[in-house]
């Protein structure tokens, strides 16, 4: 990976020397995994007489050092506004060096939305990694998925096609160069996300006629069992996938079913009006439709999910999951710590899952899990796709009701950043046109009941179970 | 001055690979998001706090550090039409905004690469923003392509000193901290606990700034201090400069984080010498303390010998850190220092310092070679040509350690992937025991 950029963009890159290193080579890492992040490490200079010159000889030195298979080139703000002509770099670099050169035009600003950077990575990859197929291998399935699932998810799927007679090809997280270059080879391309693959399943059926689903994913009992038979349908597994899925069912049924009767047992409980248990989830378009579905199964009620996007390729899906499971509650915004904390607390879902990246402070005093394990997790408790995945995050779930003391004790003991007047008004209220709209004043709640927030629970005559500690040092100009 | 192997580093160099650090922009923000009630306010594209988060804060040790340590972060978020349009306007709202939402006693404008291009005139929204609100902001002057985390940690106290201090009575007894940055400093909020402690056991009463509680009450009575202490052979020493400039605040620059009995009590002499401790009263506030370290230094002292004889050491890390252990381990330990990779630039005007402390008044007959070094590549091309049976480093050499070199591990410096440290601290008395202790459990086992 080399990154056109100030020093500073690829920060967060620089974990790639540990990356996967921990997992065994039994498990599957390949011996000789080696991943290296690299800056052209645009300063000043650069800035004010162009980084192209610097670019050309990164890549060259790259080329010496490793001898890699491939060199992805990603842009940066800082290149892009001082115009670099990156591709005009890289086709005067490529005939000197061994590596595939596959440039990656992801200047932050351009977009707000993460998918934006997925596409411009998939499209790299599609015109500058992706072979022309030498054979058609009749037994590879593409599966597109992001650095949210993990190396038993590889395993769990992997596992699953193998039954099928068939052949996973992870893509891109897990693979190597020669794997994504036979991508145009495969029998069909299945998601892991809906969305997240969405630029290379349409480029590989329009450049080598690779068919592709996007519909559904793996996650829950009745979507691995369809997800299965739409792999079946392209492979000519038919009969095969029947057998598997009944055979799966024997061994996966029983458990599933304590999963739920344990479930069962909680919400008699906690609500014993005969009420569902709800929960609430958050991260992109493509896991709130396969959570939505899954924790619905389970028999839990979606009362509301956020995301980062939301557009044109999930509507459709997004109609069939609410006939089926319902309508909830949802809040898009691009990881908006303040919108999702407003919402939990409106909202007050049974259990909260969530990625844990929001501030020190965690908006419930009830159950909360994890919304999803990441890429180098090794534990089979870490699955989440297909069967076994169904039972060990459901598990996840339900151990997340079995002990409520860690978010309880943070929520109770860390001081809140918001003021008060936050908590009464709608999650959305700084979106400018509803300022405008709203001349400033909060508009009434969407959701649920409000609370001043800075009450004392012990003097005041309404105050029940959610009411924490007095909260909030300021107070805001609409409170 | 003893023979020291520079090599090429930094800004020449065509290519860099997984440099110790972030860049200014990254630099200043978690300097900000070490001061509690300090709310940074980020004036960038929408990927930079993201990238820090994930890179420099992750890899300091783990946590997510108070409320803005993560994607709490107030952002204005800059997208291609404030490319083209500017995006002072954003910046106005943003600042409203956050002062509306947020309980923050100060907030502190950094802006990314974005606005510094394109021109936008931050200096002006924030002093109009000044007119209109309570809460005060202030602007650093980063830019990602400013220079290295390091220069952000400079140039946030240049803005603090600028456009946030003023003139004070200074008060007997109060001393400050400088030179601990958070983040870069892996250990940032254990030592600045340690060193607190340990000063204040002569008297002293210690404002570390960073990891208080009341972090922006300690940012403002920065001035009320009779002296400051610079814990670092650079970062820090031109804040502290500009201090004595600007409120006659005299310093003191200790070359490396003292490590181990002896380093630390000649360290507090000083700090006692200069503010005019009675050697008497020093000596008596110290003595049990020195003692009951000895004591636990002889518990250790075995498994010194059985785990570790006389092995040849490296250390990959910043200066401040690299001189305390080399002399911790090798005057008092009796190892063997074969080389130290410097990896945190300091400037040119410093290194002959730096060297000289790592290579002057050591016990051991062979002294390291010394290398200012920040390219992952180089490193290891380095780290090839010494006999190295522990490697102190980043978790970058984690796996190069056991599975190229044989040698014993640990992490000391950023990144610190494979470790989470909370309290962790090898400064002071008992410091260098839970250094070895931390170093001696990597390979315990019955025999």
């Amino acid at each position: 990976m080399l990154s056109h950029a100030p020093i500073g963009c690829s920060v967060s890159q620089h974990t790639s020397h540990e990356l996967f290193r921990h997992i065994p080579v039994t498990d599957g890492r390949p011996e000789n995994f080696s991943l290296h992040s690299l800056s052209t490490n645009l300063t000043e200079k650069e800035i004010v007489y162009g980084g192209a010159e610097k670019l050309k000889k990164a890549l060259v030195e790259i080329d010496n050092r490793y001898h890699p298979k491939a060199i992805f080139l990603m842009t940066s703000c800082a290149s892009g506004i001082i115009g670099d002509d990156v591709e005009g770099a890289v086709g005067e670099v490529r005939p000197k060096v061994g590596a595939k050169i596959a440039p990656i035009h992801c200047e932050g600003f351009r977009s707000r939305v993460l998918q934006t950077g997925y596409d411009a990575m998939w499209h790299a990859i599609l015109k500058y990694i992706v072979e022309e197929p030498k054979k058609k291998q009749e037994d590879l399935v593409n599966v597109t998925n992001m650095f949210s699932y993990t190396w038993r998810d590889k395993a769990e799927i992997s596992r699953l096609l193998r039954k099928l007679g068939l052949r996973a090809n992870f893509v891109p997280e897990f693979a190597t160069v020669h794997e994504l270059e036979i991508m145009s080879e495969a029998a069909v391309t299945a998601p892991l996300c809906i969305t997240f693959g969405d630029y290379i399943m349409k480029g590989l059926e329009q450049q080598y006629g690779v068919p592709y689903f996007r519909e559904i994913v793996p996650m829950g009992i009745h979507n691995t069992d369809e997800w299965l038979r739409h792999i079946a349908e392209f492979t000519g597994k038919e009969h095969v996938v029947e057998e598997v899925i009944a055979e799966e069912h024997k061994h996966i049924g029983p458990k599933f079913e304590a999963l739920k009767s344990d479930f069962e047992d909680i919400r008699k409980k906690l609500k014993p009006n005969g009420e569902k248990l709800t929960a609430i989830g958050a991260v992109g378009q493509g896991r709130v439709i396969a959570h939505a579905g899954f924790l619905n199964e389970l028999g839990l009620e979606v009362s509301g999910a956020c995301a980062v996007d939301y557009d044109s390729l999930a509507t459709d899906v997004f109609d069939g999951l609410i006939k089926e499971i319902g309508d909830f509650v949802m809040l898009i915004s691009t990881f908006q710590a303040a919108d999702y904390v407003n919402m939990f607390h409106k909202l007050d879902p049974d259990l909260i899952l969530q990625a844990p990246f929001k501030g020190s402070k965690f908006e419930t005093q009830k159950a909360m899990g994890t919304i999803h394990f990441l890429r180098g997790d090794n534990h089979p408790s870490r699955t989440q796709v297909g069967y076994n995945g169904a039972i060990a995050y459901g598990n996840m779930c339900l151990r997340a009701f079995k002990n409520m003391a860690l978010s309880k004790l943070i929520s109770d003991t860390t001081e809140d950043p918001y003021k008060s007047w936050w908590y009464d008004v709608d999650p959305l209220y700084f979106v400018k046109e509803n300022l405008q709209a709203a001349k400033l004043q909060p508009p009434k709640g969407l959701i649920g009941k409000t609370c001043n927030r800075d009450c004392d629970p012990s003097a005041c005559g309404k105050a029940d179970k959610k009411c924490g500690p007095a909260r909030g040092k300021g107070v805001g100009t609409n409170a | 001055m003893p023979e020291a192997l520079l090599e090429n580093e930094g800004t020449e160099l065509n290519v860099l690979e997984s440099p110790r650090h972030s860049c200014a922009l990254g630099g200043a923000y978690v300097t900000c998001i070490g001061i509690t009630g300090l709310t940074p306010v980020l004036h960038t594209g929408p990927g930079c706090s993201w990238a820090n988060f994930f890179g420099l804060v992750a890899g300091s040790g783990g946590g997510v550090l108070g409320d803005f340590g993560a994607m709490q972060t107030p952002c204005s978020y800059l997208l291609e039409k404030n490319v083209v349009f500017g995006g002072e306007e954003k910046l106005k709202d943003l600042l409203d905004s956050t002062d509306k939402l947020l309980n923050s006693e100060l907030m502190v404008v950094i802006p990314g690469c974005i606005p510094k291009m394109i021109g936008d005139d931050m200096q002006r929204v924030v002093s109009d923003y000044n007119q209109t609100h309570e809460v005060p902001a202030i602007l650093v002057e980063t830019a990602g392509f400013t220079g290295n985390s390091y220069k952000g940690y400079e140039l946030f106290f240049d803005a603090v000193i600028d456009q946030y201090l003023k003139p004070s009575k200074v008060k007997k007894g109060r001393v400050n901290l400088l030179g601990i940055m958070p983040c870069q400093h892996v250990f940032w909020k254990g030592d600045l606990r340690a060193i607190k402690e340990t000063i204040e056991l002569i008297g002293l009463k210690v404002n570390t700034i960073f990891g208080d509680i009341q972090g922006v009450e300690c940012l403002r009575s920065i001035p009320e201090a009779e002296l400051n202490i610079v814990i670092n052979p650079w970062l820090g020493v031109e804040a502290a400069k500009k201090l004595e400039e600007k409120f006659g605040t005299p310093f003191i620059v200790q070359q490396g984080l003292p490590v181990g009995p002896r380093d630390t009590e000649a360290f507090l002499r000083r700090i006692g010498e200069k503010v005019g401790i009675p050697e008497e009263k020093l000596r008596k506030s110290l003595d049990r303390t020195v003692k009951e370290s000895w004591k636990f230094f002889n518990y250790v002292g075995v498994g010194l010998y059985m785990g570790l004889t006389d092995s040849y050491f490296a250390v990959v890390s910043e200066s401040n850190i690299a001189i305390g252990l080399v002399r911790y381990l090798t005057n008092d330990c009796g190892l063997l220092p074969s080389v130290v990779i410097l990896t945190d630039s300091p400037p040119e005007e410093y290194r002959e310092g730096i060297i000289k402390k790592l290579t002057e008044n050591l016990s051991s007959s062979e002294k390291p070679d010394v290398y200012f070094e920040i390219d992952a590549f180089k490193i290891e091309n380095i780290l090839d040509r010494y006999p190295s049976m522990v490697i102190l480093g980043s978790s970058m050499e984690k796996y190069i350690a056991s599975e190229k070199y044989n040698a014993m591990h640990l992490s000391v410096s950023w990144p610190a992937f494979d470790r989470l440290l909370m309290r962790r601290s090898y400064f002071g008395f008992l410091g260098g025991v839970d250094l070895l202790e931390d170093l001696l459990s990597k390979i315990a086992r019955p025999f």
